[in-house]
C-alpha cells in the first residue's frame, strides 16, 4: 500500500478488471450476512428434524414471529456500534417501556394513542441522555450507557417494584399474536422494520456521514462533520428502538417485568458482531445484523425445543461472539482479497 | 536486518523509550521492565544519534512527525543490522543531512542499505546502484552514475519528458480584496503571525519541522483555539471556530496525516469524495448513487483519478492516489482557499505531477492556496511568494523572483537573512 518508486498507475492490475473470479461479485459487505442466513436456515430445517410435528414454514414463521425484538433492538445497537461505540443500556430501556406501556394504559386500548409515544419518548429520552454525555462530556460510550443503565434501572425500581401489577392493552396483546392472511402480523412489521431500517443506514445522506465519522473521527473533525449531533442521534434511534422492542416485547408476554429486556442485551451486540459489523466502528450493514438476529432466534428456538438449560445457553451465546469476532480478522479478509 | 517505515510503525500511546527497545526491551528482575533505566538508555542512544531534543518518557503521539520518523530511523539504526532498509526516511524528515551523515556511518560500518525513495537528489547523493520499479517490476537495475536524470525519470514515470515542474505566469489577482487575510494571530505555538493571500495566488509556508507550520495550519481551519488576531475572507471578518465555519466560508485544509485525517479508510473512494457534497446528491435526504456518481466525475478528471478506482475502498489505492482523493473532496466541498499541508508526502512522482496541475488550474480559476511542504523545491517552483516560519513567527516574506532554496534555509535555520531578504510585509 505504501507508495514506492513507481508511477501512478499502479496498483489494482488491469487484468483483475475483465472478469472477477465469483466472491468479488458478491458485495463483501454481504458475505457475513449470506452465511449467517444459511446457518440459520440449517438451524430452522434441523430444530424441524428435532420436532417433526411442525412443517417447515411454520418453523419459520414462529423464529420469524419471535425474533422482532432482537431485530428491532439491534438495529439500535447497530448504529452504536458503527460509531464504534456500544449501547449497554438497551436492555433496561426495553424493561422500562415494557413497564411503562402496562402501567399506563392498564388494560385499556383507549390509552394507547398517548401511552405509546409516551413510551417510546421515554426511551429515546434516555438515549439522548447517553448520546449527551458521549458526544458532549467525552464519557467512554461503554462507561456512559451501564451507568445510565444502572441508574435508569434503579429509578424504575424504585417506582413499581419491578413488576407491573396492571394488564398491557389488548390491541398490543393481539398485534404481536396475531395474524393477517395467515401470517403472523409480527413478519410484517419486521419485513416493514428492515426496509425502512437498510434505508436509513445505506440509503440516505444522514447514513453515510454515521459511516464517516465511525471509520475515521479524525478526518470527520477536519472535515466538519457535526459529530456531536449524530452521535446524539445514534443513541437516541438505540433508546427508541429499544422502546419499540419492549412495547412488541410486553404485548407479546402479556405480563411487564423490569428486567424483561435484560436477556436480550448480549443477543443485540452478537447479532451486530456475527452480521459482520466492525466493533471499531465504520463498516457492517443492517442486512447482516439482521441475518445474525434471525440466526440468534433460531438457535434460542432450538436450544428451547432441546429443553437445555439457560446457563448452556448463555455459553454457546459468548462462544459466538468470540468465534464471530475471531472469524472477522481472517475469514472475512479472505473474502475481500 | 532492520527496517524503519514510511508509514511510521511506532506504537502511539507508549513511550520513545519504550519504543525504541520495543521487540527486546531490556528485561532485568522477572519480567518487569526497568522504566527509569530504559530512559536513561535511551536518552544516552538518541544522544549518539545527534538527537537531544526528544524526552525519551513523552509518549510518542505527542511528538511531531519529524520527530517520529528521525525515532523510527534510530531504531533501525542502533541494532547495527547487517541490512538497512529505508522506505522514503525522508518523507518527514526537513533535515537530511542528519540521515545522510548517519547513513555514512553505516555504510563505514559494513552495513547494506536499502534506500526507498522517489528524490533523485538523494539517490544521487547516497547510492551506488539503483532499481527501478514501476507496477510492481523491475525495469532499470544500473549503477546510479550512469543514468541520466532524465532517464530515471522516464523509467519511473513510464512516459517521454516528465515536465518537471509546469512554469506558467503568476495569477495573482491584486485588484480584488484577499481571499484570506489574518493579522496578528497569536494561539498555542503560533506567535504573532500575520499574511494577505490573494485570489489566483500561490502562498507558500516553510520552516524547519515543529516551527509553528502544522500549529498555524490548524488555527486557520478552527482545530485549535486562537487567543487573538483577525481573520478576513474576502473582505469580511469571520469567526471560524470550527472546521465547518471554515468550510462554509470556503476554505478547507487538506491534513498532515493523510492515513487519519484525510481518508474515511472504510469507505469506497467514491464515498470518500463525495463527503462533502452528499446533501446534494441526496434529495430529501434519500441517496441517490446516479447523482452521487455525476458529482465525482466532474471532480476526478480535474484530480486525474483514473474512474476505475471509485468504486474500490480507499485503502486500496496508492499513496499518490489516496492524496488525489483527498484533494478531489477538497474540490467538491467547494473550496475558494485550499491550505495544503505537504500534500506530496509519501506520494509517487506521477501523482506529484498531477497534484501541482491541479494546484495551478485551482489558482488559474480564481482560488488561493496557503501551502506548505517539506520539499523545498517545490516551494520554489511553485510559490508566487514563500513565508518563512522559524520559532512560530514569520521571519521572512519572500518574492518569487527572490526565491532560492538556500534562502528558504538559512531563514528556516534563524540566521540572519542577509542582503537578498525582501521587506516584511506588515499587514
Amino acid at each position: 500500500m505504501a507508495p514506492r518508486v513507481t508511477a501512478a498507475t499502479t496498483e489494482p492490475s488491469s487484468e483483475g478488471q475483465s472478469t472477477p473470479p465469483i466472491h468479488r461479485r458478491i458485495n463483501p459487505e454481504l458475505v457475513p450476512g449470506l452465511m449467517v442466513l444459511v446457518c440459520a436456515i440449517v438451524l430452522i430445517a434441523a430444530s424441524k428434524l428435532m420436532n417433526p410435528g411442525a412443517g417447515f414454514t411454520q418453523e419459520l414463521a414462529a423464529v420469524l414471529g419471535t425474533s422482532i425484538f432482537l431485530v428491532v433492538a439491534s438495529f439500535g445497537q447497530g448504529l452504536t456500534i458503527l460509531l464504534g461505540g456500544i449501547d449497554l443500556s438497551i436492555g433496561v430501556v426495553i424493561g422500562i417501556a415494557a413497564m411503562m406501556i402496562s402501567v399506563l394504559t392498564d388494560g385499556r386500548d383507549a390509552t394507547l394513542p398517548w401511552a405509546v409515544p409516551v413510551t417510546l419518548a421515554v426511551g429515546a429520552a434516555i438515549g439522548v441522555v447517553n448520546g449527551v454525555g458521549i458526544a458532549l462530556a467525552k464519557v467512554p460510550p461503554f462507561i456512559m450507557t451501564l451507568a445510565s443503565g444502572i441508574t435508569f434501572y434503579g429509578a424504575g425500581l424504585g417506582f413499581t417494584s419491578g413488576l407491573a401489577q396492571e394488564p398491557v392493552a389488548p390491541a398490543l396483546e393481539r398485534l404481536m399474536n396475531g395474524h393477517w392472511f395467515g401470517v403472523p402480523i409480527p413478519i410484517f412489521l419486521i419485513i416493514a422494520f428492515v426496509i425502512a431500517a437498510t434505508v436509513f443506514q445505506n440509503g440516505t445522506s444522514v447514513g453515510r456521514k454515521l459511516y464517516a465519522i465511525g471509520s475515521s473521527p479524525g478526518a470527520a473533525r477536519v472535515l466538519g462533520l457535526p459529530i456531536g449531533g449524530l452521535t446524539v442521534l445514534a443513541y437516541t434511534l438505540s433508546g427508541l428502538c429499544a422502546a419499540i422492542a419492549g412495547l412488541f416485547l410486553a404485548g407479546y408476554s402479556s405480563a411487564a417485568t423490569l428486567d424483561m429486556g435484560g436477556p436480550l442485551l448480549l443477543p443485540t451486540i452478537a447479532a451486530v458482531v456475527i452480521g459482520g459489523a466492525s466493533v471499531m466502528g465504520g463498516r457492517g450493514i443492517y442486512l447482516g445484523t439482521f441475518a445474525g438476529a434471525l440466526f440468534l432466534s433460531a438457535l434460542e428456538t432450538i436450544i428451547t425445543v432441546l429443553s437445555l438449560s439457560q446457563g448452556l445457553r448463555d455459553i454457546i451465546e459468548g462462544a459466538i461472539i468470540v468465534g464471530a469476532l475471531l472469524a472477522q480478522g481472517e475469514r472475512w479478509n479472505w473474502f475481500r482479497r | 536486518m532492520a527496517t524503519a517505515f514510511q508509514e511510521l510503525s511506532l506504537v502511539p500511546t507508549m513511550s520513545v523509550a519504550l519504543n525504541l527497545f520495543l521487540p527486546r526491551p531490556a528485561v532485568r528482575f522477572a519480567v518487569l521492565v526497568a522504566r527509569r533505566r530504559l530512559e536513561r538508555e535511551a536518552k544516552t542512544l538518541l544522544a549518539e544519534y545527534g538527537i537531544t531534543e526528544i524526552d525519551p518518557a513523552a509518549p510518542v503521539a505527542d511528538l511531531p512527525l519529524g520527530q517520529r520518523q528521525r525515532l523510527e530511523i534510530v531504531r533501525a539504526m542502533f541494532r547495527r543490522p547487517r541490512l538497512l532498509l529505508l522506505d522514503e526516511p525522508t518523507a518527514a524528515l526537513s533535515d537530511r543531512d542528519w540521515l545522510f551523515a548517519l547513513i555514512a556511518r553505516v555504510l563505514a560500518e559494513g552495513t547494506s542499505v536499502l534506500y526507498i525513495s522517489h528524490k533523485l537528489d538523494e539517490i544521487r547523493r547516497l547510492c551506488s546502484r539503483c532499481i527501478i520499479l514501476r507496477n510492481g517490476s523491475k525495469v532499470l537495475d544500473r549503477a546510479v552514475a550512469d543514468m541520466s536524470d532524465d532517464e530515471i525519470f522516464r523509467n519511473m514515470a513510464g512516459r517521454s519528458a516528465v515536465e518537471r515542474f509546469l512554469a506558467t505566469p503568476s495569477s495573482v489577482r491584486m485588484e480584488v480584496p484577499p481571499a484570506m487575510r489574518a493579522a496578528n494571530l497569536i494561539g498555542e505555538g503560533v506567535d504573532d503571525i500575520s499574511f494577505s493571500l490573494q485570489p489566483g495566488e500561490i502562498l507558500g509556508v516553510a520552516g524547519l519541522e515543529g516551527h509553528g507550520q502544522s500549529r498555524l495550519f490548524k488555527s486557520l481551519v478552527g482545530l485549535q483555539p486562537l487567543r487573538s488576531g483577525r481573520i478576513e475572507v474576502s473582505g469580511t471578518q469571520r469567526a471560524l471556530r470550527s472546521p465547518r465555519a471554515a468550510r462554509a466560508a470556503g476554505i478547507i485544509l487538506v491534513p498532515e496525516e493523510r492515513k487519519s485525517e484525510g481518508i474515511f479508510k472504510d469507505l469506497t473512494t467514491i464515498a470518500n469524495i463525495s463527503l462533502p457534497a452528499i446533501e446534494r446528491a441526496s434529495p430529501g435526504y434519500l441517496l441517490s448513487r446516479r447523482r452521487e456518481r455525476m458529482l465525482v466525475r466532474r471532480v476526478t478528471a480535474e484530480v486525474d483519478l483514473p474512474e476505475q478506482y471509485l468504486p474500490l475502498g480507499v485503502t486500496a489505492l496508492s499513496g499518490g492516489n489516496q492524496q488525489k482523493a483527498v484533494l478531489g473532496r477538497a474540490l467538491m466541498a467547494g473550496a475558494r482557499c485550499l491550505l495544503l499541508f505537504d500534500p506530496t508526502r509519501g506520494v509517487d512522482v506521477g501523482a506529484k505531477q498531477s497534484i501541482y496541475r491541479v494546484m495551478r488550474d485551482f489558482v488559474e480559476g480564481g482560488g488561493a492556496i496557503l501551502f506548505y511542504s517539506t520539499e523545498l523545491d517545490e516551494l520554489v517552483h511553485l510559490c508566487d511568494r514563500c513565508l518563512v516560519l522559524y520559532r512560530n513567527r514569520v521571519v521572512g516574506d519572500v518574492h518569487r523572483a527572490a526565491l532560492t532554496q538556500e534562502q528558504i534555509l538559512s531563514l528556516a535555520a534563524g540566521h540572519d537573512p542577509g542582503a537578498t531578504r525582501t521587506t516584511l510585509v506588515k499587514a
